[in-house]
């Protein structure tokens, strides 16, 4: 074997070369890749984004910043909804890592709360739900994705936050999810408040928004703790659940969906406190406020749906509705679509093919999921929750 | 069979050995032996209780009955399955004529040995009922795929077949050897190519990116084109580093010393993050083209030390003979020095073969999912939440099919070089 291995390898070489040049032919339309964009933030790693590396990094590289931005602008003088259009299919950056958010079933089929917003983006613009490639990008990959124009959208829930918003480069979409950090305990410690965990080992995630979080709300309330800590929300939980710790700290949607999988739920309870907020939504790429337009509205949309109560189901009785905000909501009247560059009836197209807030809620988190997660703050305005879309006319 | 003797033989060596020694060296000696073997025999049996206890009572197997496909092809479409299976039954036929042909069925074997494992899971499936029937649905789903893998054996004999009787038939004649031997070459060109195209699309065929091939076939996939590519690379950073051009070996030099003083993590991302720096703008390649670029790199390195104590094993009189025949230096190191220094290297080689074999799981850190990939993605289905033991479990026995069969061929990789250096060794040395 040892002797024909270079053989075959010439002939394979050859095939790899045409390979990836073929394989870059079909790229070119992602006109957005901008190299100087990528060193400019190949050293921001994600949800360590605390002040001081992100100072560190606005010293280390003033100048590239400024060379890059502004071509970055320059260069894509064709916006990104033209490209997908052209494209005709929506690339779209999710996790898959994440059950109820995003996950990829037994048939190969991408699911999940962010995964259906990325389904609403594509309904909406070239109106059809499944014209979507997803991505599944790491923590570390995603803004990285969106810098390179590999994704169109990012929905993969990111913290919205200001050194993202202004450092990495991206625009920040509605938020569709409020998240906040939470803590679960052994029920048998009778955790109530902060002060009771005084002395108490929590397991967290290392280099996390988590971690930090927990070192400040601690340092505040002058609790002493030991923080254990893994990479990795599997390791945290694992870990936790095999008695390392008392305590485990992650955000709420990833306590609720992990409780049930511990060896024993009854014996945990999620204690009533949250110590951040962690707003999640859709992100896209800085500079591009068309783009930006589109995805912000249709993710306004699914809100604005259920509250005008148009659900898949009983979408055609509104088709001649004569409320105008409802027949100017689905491109029966004044064009909104038109205004964004899209079609006048996006909205009918998003609603019929994944649905409105409540539907995607309820089919990925909601009571008939392992999760049954609450919707709390995740309500619309008029039910006392934080869901409050602009008014569309 | 022969095999089995030999264990037997081993062991009864060994024995007859702890009896002489019990003998030279008393009670107390024999004492402490006994319990040592019963704390180390208690030990085993603890674990491999737990394991048991685990794997038959309180695992749930559903997710890996569930998620064969994923295991298999990652996302591929079903309805294209027909297209990896396929490139299956190719490679196994393209090993299988190699073996025939030449008789150097190393990959054969992996294939062969690999399949064969698949191949006996289902039979498992009714001694396991009992005990877990989860277990026996996960190992009765893989009579699913029985029809590719049956298929893929069976081109793998067949070509065996007819490479043989090829190979009869030309062994009589030298120019007919020449032309066999060219068109297996074109051949094997013919078919990597028909495999790209068959798994990309085109040409009529469904396109299918490849950041949705996945599981196994990535895995294998990964593996076959950085060890096949990393190969030629390294042998030639091996000789760059010997080179009398101080440019050329400098570059060597710092080739190998930095990939070697970095982690494969750091080429993953390097290669993920900075390959479309350094290429023209507009040339974005697919993420599964970059990873087997930095595994690439990252195996030469290694292969060129390996490759270069091989070139140390080669006495100088060889050189001086190749010069004293009139050979030039390219003549001197392809007629002569290399065949040498490839065979001494060959065990180094085919354990750094080995070990990239399994290094393709870190493929994970840059999104792509292949088994590793896999057994997280599926233990993070809604409905499979935290099965990670199940699906870690499933992965570590198809890795260990794979690299067990792959470590045996290596063996016998080994042992021909090893024969063929008595074979070249000069005439009895002056012997008593």
């Amino acid at each position: 074997m040892h002797l024909t291995l270079p053989r075959w390898s010439a002939a394979l070489m050859a095939a790899f070369l045409v390979f990836s040049s073929a394989a870059c032919g079909s790229d070119t339309d992602s006109v957005a890749d901008d190299a100087a964009n990528v060193a400019d933030d190949a050293g921001a790693v994600d949800d360590t984004d605390g002040a001081d590396a992100g100072a560190e990094e606005v010293a280390a590289e003033p100048e590239t910043a400024t060379e890059s931005e502004a071509p970055a602008a320059a260069d894509t003088g064709v916006g990104k909804l033209d490209t997908v259009l052209a494209r005709g299919d929506l690339s779209c950056g999710v996790n898959d890592q994440l059950p109820g958010f995003g996950s990829v079933d037994s048939d190969g089929e991408f699911a999940g709360f962010d995964v259906d917003f990325c389904r609403a983006i594509a309904a909406a613009v070239l109106g059809d739900a499944e014209a979507v490639t997803f991505r599944p990008l790491s923590s570390q990959q995603r803004f990285t994705a969106l810098q390179t124009g590999e994704v169109d959208v990012l929905v993969r829930n990111t913290t919205w936050t200001l050194s993202r918003d202004t450092q990495n480069g991206l625009d920040f979409g509605p938020t569709t999810f409020y998240d906040g950090q939470g803590l679960m305990a052994r029920t048998a410690l009778g955790i109530e408040e902060l002060a009771d965990l005084d002395g108490a080992s929590i397991c967290v995630g290392s280099g996390t928004t988590t971690e930090r979080n927990l070192g400040d709300v601690m340092r505040e309330a002058g609790v002493e703790y030991t923080s254990v800590t893994f990479e990795g929300a599997d390791q945290v939980m694992g870990s936790y659940d095999s008695g390392r710790c008392d305590a485990v700290t992650a955000d709420l949607s990833a306590l609720v969906t992990r409780k049930p999988t511990m060896a024993n739920p009854d014996e945990h309870e999620i204690l009533d406190m949250v110590l951040s907020k962690e707003p999640l939504g859709p992100a896209v790429l800085q500079g591009d406020a068309e783009w930006a337009d589109v995805v912000n509205w249709v993710s306004f949309g699914v809100m604005q749906a259920e509250e005008f109560g148009i659900d898949s189901g009983n979408i055609g009785n509104f088709m001649d509705s004569d409320n105008p905000e409802i027949r100017r909501f689905l491109g029966l009247e004044d064009g909104l679509g038109e205004g964004l560059g899209i079609g006048n009836g996006f909205m009918v197209d998003v609603i019929e093919q994944v649905g409105n807030y409540s539907e995607i809620y309820e089919r990925n988190l909601g009571a008939d999921t392992p999760f049954d997660l609450p919707r709390g703050v995740n309500q619309l305005w008029s039910d006392g929750g934080l869901l409050y879309a602009p008014p569309f006319r | 069979m022969s095999g089995l003797t030999r264990a037997v033989e081993g062991w009864r060596e060994e024995w007859a050995t702890m009896r002489h020694q019990a003998r030279l060296r008393g009670p107390v000696w024999i004492a402490w032996q006994v319990a040592l073997s019963v704390a180390a025999l208690g030990l085993i049996g603890l674990v491999v209780y737990g394991l048991g206890a685990w794997a038959f009572g309180a695992a749930d197997w559903t997710v890996v009955a569930a998620n064969l496909r994923l295991f298999s092809v990652g996302r591929y479409p079903a309805d294209e399955i027909w297209r990896p299976a396929t490139v299956l039954a190719l490679v196994t036929a393209m090993s299988g004529w190699e073996a025939g042909r030449t008789g150097r069925a190393a990959l054969a074997r992996f294939f062969g040995g690999g399949l064969a494992v698949l191949l006996a899971l289902p039979f498992l499936a009714p001694l396991v009922s009992g005990a877990s029937p989860s277990m026996a649905a996960a190992f009765a789903a893989f009579a699913g795929g029985h029809i590719a893998q049956l298929a893929a054996l069976g081109a793998l004999a067949a070509a065996w077949w007819i490479g043989a009787r090829a190979s009869a038939w030309a062994s009589t004649n030298r120019p007919r050897a020449r032309r066999l031997e060219r068109a297996s070459l074109v051949g094997y060109g013919l078919v990597v190519l028909a495999i790209l195209i068959l798994l990309r699309g085109g040409g009529g065929l469904e396109r299918v990116s490849p950041s949705d091939w996945g599981g196994l076939l990535l895995t294998l996939l990964l593996a076959a084109f950085a060890i096949v590519l990393s190969f030629p690379i390294g042998v030639l950073l091996a000789l760059g580093r010997r080179s009398s051009l101080p440019l050329v070996r400098w570059v060597s030099v710092a080739w190998i010393e930095v990939i070697r003083g970095v982690p494969l993590v750091t080429v993953l991302y390097m290669a993920s993050l900075l390959l479309p720096l350094v290429l023209p703008e507009g040339w974005n390649p697919e993420n599964v083209a970059k990873a087997v670029a930095g595994l690439t790199a990252f195996a030469s390195a290694y292969v060129a030390e390996d490759v270069r104590g091989g070139l140390a094993a080669v006495a100088n009189g060889q050189y001086d003979a190749a010069k004293a025949v009139g050979l030039g230096t390219v003549g001197m190191y392809r007629l002569v020095v290399l065949p040498q220094a490839i065979r001494a290297a060959v065990p180094a080689i085919a354990g750094q073969f080995i070990s990239l074999f399994k290094d393709t799981a870190l493929v994970l850190i840059i999104s792509l999912r292949e088994l590793l990939g896999i057994a997280i993605v599926a233990a993070n289905q809604p409905a499979h939440i935290g099965r990670f033991r199940e699906t870690l479990a499933f992965i570590a026995i198809i890795y260990f099919a794979f690299t067990a069969v792959l470590s045996s061929a290596s063996r016998r990789l080994e042992a021909p070089a090893h024969e063929r250096e008595r074979d070249d060794a000069p005439a009895p040395s002056p012997k008593g």
